[in-house]
């Protein structure tokens, strides 16, 4: 699946509710249906990779940078979408 | 002839006053990679 | 422990000889208040505890602790090597506390404080309300940035604020230089100064303490942001070239410091930058503002601190 195709499901996906951000900077699967699975795997690797360079780079450790990158996600993510707080996915 | 202006170099002192509050903001360094980071790849965060 | 007695008098001796800090801490478990922010990794403690009841007479106990190069975390400082001899005795409701022997290593917040010395410290107060105790000691010494603290002899009710002047004899600003978290400062002297703390029981502050250089030195601060910013604006133009490498005969401060950790430095510089304008004299006047627990924890962020640490810190940030 290569990058515009990844794109687009993923926004469907988040669209339709199959998938939300959790506060530690990665998605989550709301419901497993279609590719919510295959998205989710894909984005969370690229999203660690790219993680781990800002923990290299601003000398903090990854999981710093995923608690802070989670609280920037959250305040980023468009009203309709789902974040999870306290264990529970809320539409914004 | 023109005159020559020499403008002798003044002795006296420069003052320069300067008020400055530094935000040693924790975050700025990381903040700022993140914010790159989610500009670059908006389509994935 | 032995438990001897029958009604109306008994008298428990209780005595541990050594705890062994591994990698976790076993008396944590059982102190109720042990503070939640020392978290100990390694060193030894050992405690005798002897308390002697009668029916008639007050409770009377005696306490005796030793603590020896103990290492770990309070708050977001890392401990090294702290020794500890401590005996305490209850009165009925009179406690005294003796230290005879109270030194640590190295206490470090970002920026640290080694060879902590305190001298025969003593704490008196009623049992029942310790908060209007009276914190008492003979000398306190300790080395920070290469230069010697020391504070004389005190005695400080700790429900009241109570002055405790600390002299300050030798502070190199280079080391302070390379410490700031600020990239391209440099500069050498010897600083000297008089810190008038207010202490009490829910923090401390400073009231016009005075620093001063002994000697004249160097200063400077090239950075390719002031560079940028002084291409438009003279002002900051004339500050970039007097800080290329600027040579000062006086360097004071005042000093005020408030226990919300807000540092405010009313700086006063003298001297000239030989290559500009013929080393034409300038006088700075700095009113430097900033927040001295940020500045540490920012330092701290930079220098690969345990995670611990790093977490403390950010537990802070979120409660403002």
């Amino acid at each position: 699946m290569d990058r515009d195709t990844l794109r687009q499901k993923y926004a469907e996906a988040k669209q339709s509710g199959l998938i939300g951000e959790r506060q530690d900077g990665y998605l989550g699967i709301i419901k497993n249906q279609g590719d919510a699975a295959i998205i989710v795997e894909r984005i969370n690797n690229f999203r660690k990779k790219r993680y781990q360079e800002v923990s290299k780079e601003s000398s903090l450790p990854l999981s710093e940078v995923e608690m802070r990158a989670g609280q920037r996600l959250y305040e980023k993510a468009e009203p309709g979408s789902f974040i999870l707080i306290n264990g529970k996915w809320v539409k914004k | 002839c023109t005159p020559t202006v020499k403008v002798a170099m003044p002795n006296e002192p420069i003052n320069i006053n300067l008020n400055a509050k530094i935000e040693h903001q924790i975050y700025i360094k990381v903040d700022k990679a993140l914010d790159d980071l989610f500009d670059e790849n908006d389509d994935l965060f | 422990n032995q438990l001897q007695g029958n009604l109306d008098k008994f008298n428990l001796h209780s005595q541990l000889q050594e705890i062994n800090f591994a990698e976790h801490n076993p008396i944590q478990k059982t102190l109720r208040d042990w503070p939640e922010l020392l978290d100990l990794q390694r060193g030894k403690t050992s405690y005798q505890l002897k308390l002697n009841y009668r029916s008639n007479a007050p409770l009377t106990a005696t306490f005796s602790s030793t603590a020896e190069h103990l290492n770990g975390i309070y708050n977001s400082s890392e401990l090294t090597d702290v020794n500890v001899e401590l005996n305490a005795k209850l009165n009925g409701d009179k406690l005294s506390v003796q230290l005879p022997v109270f030194s640590i290593k190295q206490i470090n917040p970002g920026v640290p404080l080694s060879n902590i010395n305190i001298n025969s410290a003593s704490f008196n107060a009623n049992f029942n309300d310790p908060a209007s105790g009276t914190l008492a000691w003979q000398s306190i010494f300790a080395q920070l940035l290469n230069g010697n603290l020391y504070a004389d002899q005190h005695s400080i009710q700790l429900n009241q604020d109570s002055p405790v002047l600390i002299d300050i004899q030798g502070l190199e600003l280079q080391q302070l230089m390379k410490v700031y978290p600020t990239d391209g400062l440099a500069g050498n002297g010897t600083i000297d100064g008089q810190i008038p703390l207010i202490v009490n029981l829910n923090g401390v502050r400073i009231d016009k303490g005075k620093l001063e250089a002994r000697n004249p030195g160097t200063l400077r601060f090239r950075s390719a942001e002031l560079q940028s910013m002084a291409k438009n604006n003279p002002a900051l133009d004339l500050l970039n070239q007097a800080l290329d490498d600027f040579h000062f005969q006086v360097l004071k401060s005042d000093l005020n410091f408030d226990k919300d950790g807000k540092l405010i430095l009313h700086i006063r510089l003298e001297g000239s930058n030989p290559q500009f304008e013929n080393g034409r004299p300038i006088h700075f006047n700095f009113n430097l503002e900033q927040n001295l627990y940020a500045l540490l924890a920012s330092i701290q962020l930079n220098n690969h601190v345990s995670d611990l640490i790093i977490k403390r810190i950010r537990q802070r940030a979120e409660k403002k």
